[in-house]
C-alpha cells in the first residue's frame, strides 16, 4: 500500500490520501493491470483528506468518473460522515455503490445526525452503508451497544479487531450483527464482499461461489439502475421536442 | 460542489417514466406482429393489410417519439421489402425523391447564411430599427423572424436570434418568470419563426416533403412562388393577431427602452465591417430565391442544390461546416416516409381507408377541408410537426380524390396549419428553444397559444374560402 494502491483478495484498495498529486490517467494505468492479472470485484476507495480542501474534492470527483466509466466494477467509499445531503447527493451521482462512514461522537451528538443519516441510508440501496467499529478494549456489552444503535440507523457495523482482542472466540459478535441486521431489515446482498469480523462473512452460505457472484452481480446492475432512475436529467425535458 | 437534483417518487414510477417509450415501443411492437397475423378481409390485398400496419406502427412511433424519429424512418424503409410490400430496389428508390435533395440543399445554404454571419447583421439591423420602443421591438421581432424564416429553416432563425434576444433581456435585466416584457419578447421570436417558417418551402423541411408527397400521389406540384402568393396573406394576418395577442396578454406598454440602442451598438461592432464572405452569400442567396420563383421548369431542388454548390466553389463554407448544420434524421425520416406513402398508394391500402372513413362520416367538401386544418393544428402541439404531414397527408389526399377536393388545396390544409405550433414546446424546435429561456411557463404559452391557434384556423378557412380561388386554387376540382 506505500504508493497508495494495493490489493487485498478479491479487493483492489485505493488510499486517495496518498495518490492526489498523481494524474489521473497514471492511477488508472495501475488499476488496470492488476484489474487484468487478477480477479477483483471491489474497488475500496479511501477517500482521504479531501473533505478539507476543495481542489482535493475535485481530484476525487474526477477520479470516481473516470473508475466508473473506465470499469463496471462495485466501488465502495470509505468517507467521513458530513452533515450535509448535498455531499451525499454528489457521490451517490458520481456512481459509488457503497459507503463506509465514520463518525465523530461530536457527530452522533448532533440533533440532525439521525434524520441526515436516515437519508444516506436511504439513498443507497438497503445494505450498502457500512461503518468500522474498533473494538478498543474488547468491552463485549460496548460494542453490542453500538451494533444495536447502527442497524437501526440501518448502517452495517463492522468490527475493526484489535490485534491483543480474540473476539470471535469470547462472543460471537458475527452472529449477533447477522441477527440485529435481519431484525432492521438491512439487506445481506453486498455483505459477502466485505469482512464483518476480520473475517470473509458468507452470510447466504448455502449458496455456491459461482451462484453468489451471479446474484452479486445482478444486484449490482439493479443497484446502478436504481441510481440512473434516481438522478434528474435536465435534457430529457428537451426529448419531446426532438431536438 | 455540483448540484444534483435527486428523485425521491416510488422506484417502480420513476422506472415506468424513464422506459415508457421502450414500454410503448414494445407493446406497439407485439400490436403490429400479432396484427400480421390476422387474416385480410374486406377486398384489400395482402400487400395492402400490411403497408397499413406498417403504416400505422410508424405513426404510434412517430407520434409517441418511442424510437427517434430518423430510426423509425429507417424501420419503415426495412419493413417494406422485408414483408414484401414492395420489392427492396422500389422501396429505396423512393429516397432519391426531389424532395430529399431539397432539404439537403436548404441546410447546405442555411449553413452558409449562418456562418457567414449575415443574419445576425441583419437581426441587429433589425432590433435597431426598432427605436427601442417596446411594442415596435415585439413587433419588429415578430416581422423580422418570420421573413428570415421565408428563406431559412425556423429552428436556424431561432438559433440564431435566440442570442440575441437572450442579451437584450440580460442588459435590460428583466427577470425571468415574471417580467411580461421578457415573456413577449421570447414568444415573439417563437411565434415569428413557426408562422414564417409555412410561408415558403424553405422555412421547414415539412413544407418540400407535403409537395413530394402530392407528386407521388397525384403527379400535380405546387411551385414555391405559388406556394409563398397562397400563403403569405394568411401569415401576416397571424402575425397581427400575434402582435396583438402578445402585447395585450402580457400587457406590453408603449415605453422606449434606452440602453437598447446601445447593446445592438456593441454588438454590431463585434460583428465588424460588412465582408466580402456576407456579400457572396447575400448574391447567392437571392439569386436562388429569384430562380426558384422564375425557373420552375429547373426544379426545386436543383436550384437549390446549385446554390449550394456555389457557396462551396465561392469558399464560403467547407464540407464540415455544411455537415455540423445537416440534420441526416430529417432527411432519413423523410425518406423513409416518402417510401411508405408511396407503399400505401402502389397498394391501394390509403384508399381502402379513405374509403372506411368515409363510409361511417360523410361532410361536405369544405367541412372536410375545416376538418384537415383543425386536426393538423391540435395534433402538431403533441405530435413532431414532421411527422403529422408523413401520416396525416396521405389519408387527406386519398380522401380529397374521393371528395374531388383540389389536392393542391389539402396538402396546403395539412402542411400549412401543421406548422404552427403556438401552445407547447413540444412539435416546433423554435418553441422548445425559446421556452428554455425560462422567461414564460408552459401554462401562459398555452393560454395565449391557445387563441392563436383558434384565429389561425379561421384565418386558414378565410383564406381556402375566398383568397385561393382567385390563385387558381379553388377547394373543388374543375
Amino acid at each position: 500500500m506505500d504508493n497508495g494502491i494495493g490489493l487485498d483478495r478479491n479487493k483492489v484498495i485505493v488510499d486517495l490520501g496518498k495518490l492526489h498529486n498523481i494524474a489521473v490517467s497514471g492511477v488508472l494505468q495501475k488499476l488496470k493491470e492488476i484489474v487484468y492479472h487478477n480477479n477483483v470485484d471491489v474497488f475500496y476507495v479511501l477517500a482521504g483528506r479531501y473533505d478539507n480542501e476543495l481542489h482535493e474534492f475535485y481530484f476525487f470527483k474526477k477520479f470516481v468518473e473516470k473508475l466508473k466509466g473506465t470499469f463496471n466494477i462495485f466501488l465502495m467509499l470509505n468517507t467521513k460522515y458530513f452533515p450535509s445531503t448535498k455531499y451525499f447527493d454528489s457521490i451517490f451521482a458520481l456512481g459509488v455503490d457503497a459507503l463506509t462512514l465514520s463518525f465523530t461522537e461530536k457527530d452522533r451528538g448532533s440533533g440532525k445526525f439521525p434524520e441526515t443519516v436516515r437519508y444516506i441510508t436511504s439513498l443507497w440501496p438497503s445494505g450498502a452503508v457500512f461503518t468500522d467499529i474498533a473494538a478498543g478494549e474488547c468491552t463485549g456489552e460496548k460494542i453490542k451497544e453500538a451494533i444495536a444503535y447502527f442497524s437501526k440507523l440501518k448502517i452495517i457495523p463492522r468490527i475493526m479487531k484489535a490485534d491483543r482482542c480474540d473476539l470471535n472466540s469470547s462472543f460471537c459478535l458475527r452472529d449477533y450483527i447477522v441477527r440485529e441486521m435481519k431484525e432492521n431489515g438491512i439487506s445481506f446482498r453486498w455483505v459477502n464482499n466485505f469482512e464483518l469480523c476480520g473475517i470473509i462473512q458468507k452470510v447466504d452460505g448455502q449458496k455456491g461461489r459461482s451462484k453468489r457472484k451471479i446474484a452479486g452481480k445482478f444486484a449490482f446492475e439493479l443497484a446502478s439502475l436504481r441510481r440512473k432512475l434516481m438522478l434528474k436529467e435536465v435534457e430529457s425535458s428537451f426529448d419531446s421536442a426532438s431536438l | 460542489m455540483d448540484k444534483v437534483v435527486i428523485d425521491r417518487r416510488p422506484l417502480y414510477l420513476l422506472f415506468f417514466i424513464k422506459y415508457k417509450k421502450a414500454f410503448i415501443f414494445v407493446a406497439a411492437t407485439l400490436a403490429f406482429i400479432a396484427a400480421l397475423t390476422v387474416p385480410v378481409r374486406g377486398g384489400l390485398t395482402q400487400e395492402g393489410y400490411k403497408a397499413l400496419c406498417v403504416f400505422l406502427y410508424c405513426i404510434i412511433l412517430w407520434m409517441t417519439n418511442a424510437l427517434p424519429l430518423a430510426i423509425t424512418g429507417l424501420l419503415a424503409i426495412v419493413l417494406i421489402p422485408t414483408l414484401k410490400v414492395l420489392p427492396g430496389k422500389v422501396s429505396y428508390a423512393f429516397f432519391g425523391n426531389e424532395a430529399i435533395f431539397f432539404i439537403l440543399g436548404a441546410f447546405i445554404i442555411a449553413a452558409a447564411v449562418k456562418k457567414s454571419g449575415l443574419s445576425e447583421r441583419i437581426s441587429l439591423e433589425i432590433l435597431l430599427k426598432s427605436g427601442g420602443s417596446k411594442r415596435k421591438l415585439v413587433l419588429y421581432l415578430l416581422l423580422f423572424a418570420a421573413s428570415m424564416s421565408f428563406i431559412m429553416p425556423e429552428h436556424a432563425v431561432a438559433a440564431i436570434l435566440f442570442p440575441v434576444i437572450t442579451d437584450i433581456a440580460t442588459m435590460l435585466k428583466l427577470k425571468k418568470g415574471t417580467d411580461n416584457f421578457g415573456k413577449a419578447l421570447f414568444l415573439a421570436l417563437a411565434w415569428g419563426c413557426i408562422t414564417g417558417g409555412v410561408a415558403t418551402y424553405l422555412g421547414g423541411a415539412r413544407n418540400p416533403i407535403a409537395v413530394g408527397l402530392l407528386e407521388e400521389f397525384t403527379g400535380e406540384s405546387i411551385g414555391f412562388f405559388h406556394w409563398m402568393i397562397a400563403v403569405t396573406p394568411a401569415v401576416l394576418v397571424m402575425l397581427f393577431f400575434a402582435y396583438f395577442i402578445l402585447t395585450k396578454y402580457f400587457k406590453v406598454q408603449n415605453e422606449v427602452i434606452p440602453t437598447l440602442k446601445e447593446v445592438v451598438r456593441v454588438k454590431k461592432i463585434n460583428c465588424g465591417r460588412f465582408s466580402f464572405l456576407e456579400a457572396k452569400v447575400a448574391i447567392v442567396t437571392v439569386l436562388t430565391v429569384i430562380a426558384w420563383v422564375l425557373f420552375k421548369d429547373v426544379g426545386i431542388a436543383n436550384i437549390a442544390l446549385l446554390s449550394a454548390i456555389t457557396m462551396f466553389l465561392l469558399d464560403v463554407i467547407s464540407w464540415k461546416d455544411a455537415t455540423e448544420s445537416i440534420d441526416w434524421g430529417i432527411i432519413i425520416m423523410y425518406g423513409g416516409a416518402i417510401s411508405l406513402g408511396s407503399a400505401l398508394i402502389k397498394t391501394n391500402a390509403v384508399f381502402f381507408l379513405a374509403d372506411k372513413i368515409m363510409a361511417s362520416f360523410q361532410p361536405a367538401a369544405f367541412t372536410m377541408i375545416i376538418i384537415f386544418i383543425a386536426l393538423s393544428i391540435w395534433l402538431t402541439e403533441g405530435v413532431s410537426n414532421s411527422a403529422v404531414v408523413v401520416f396525416l397527408l396521405p389519408v387527406a389526399l386519398s380522401i380529397a380524390a374521393k371528395y374531388g377536393i383540389n389536392p393542391k388545396v389539402a396538402t396546403l390544409c395539412v402542411a400549412v396549419p401543421s406548422g404552427l405550433v403556438y401552445m407547447l414546446p413540444t412539435g416546433s424546435p423554435p418553441n422548445a428553444i425559446c421556452y428554455s429561456s425560462g422567461y414564460y411557463s408552459i401554462k401562459e404559452s398555452f393560454q395565449a397559444g391557445l387563441i392563436m391557434n383558434v384565429i389561425s384556423i379561421i384565418v386558414l378557412t378565410l383564406s381556402v374560402r375566398y383568397y385561393w380561388p382567385l390563385i387558381g386554387l379553388g377547394i373543388k376540382i374543375k
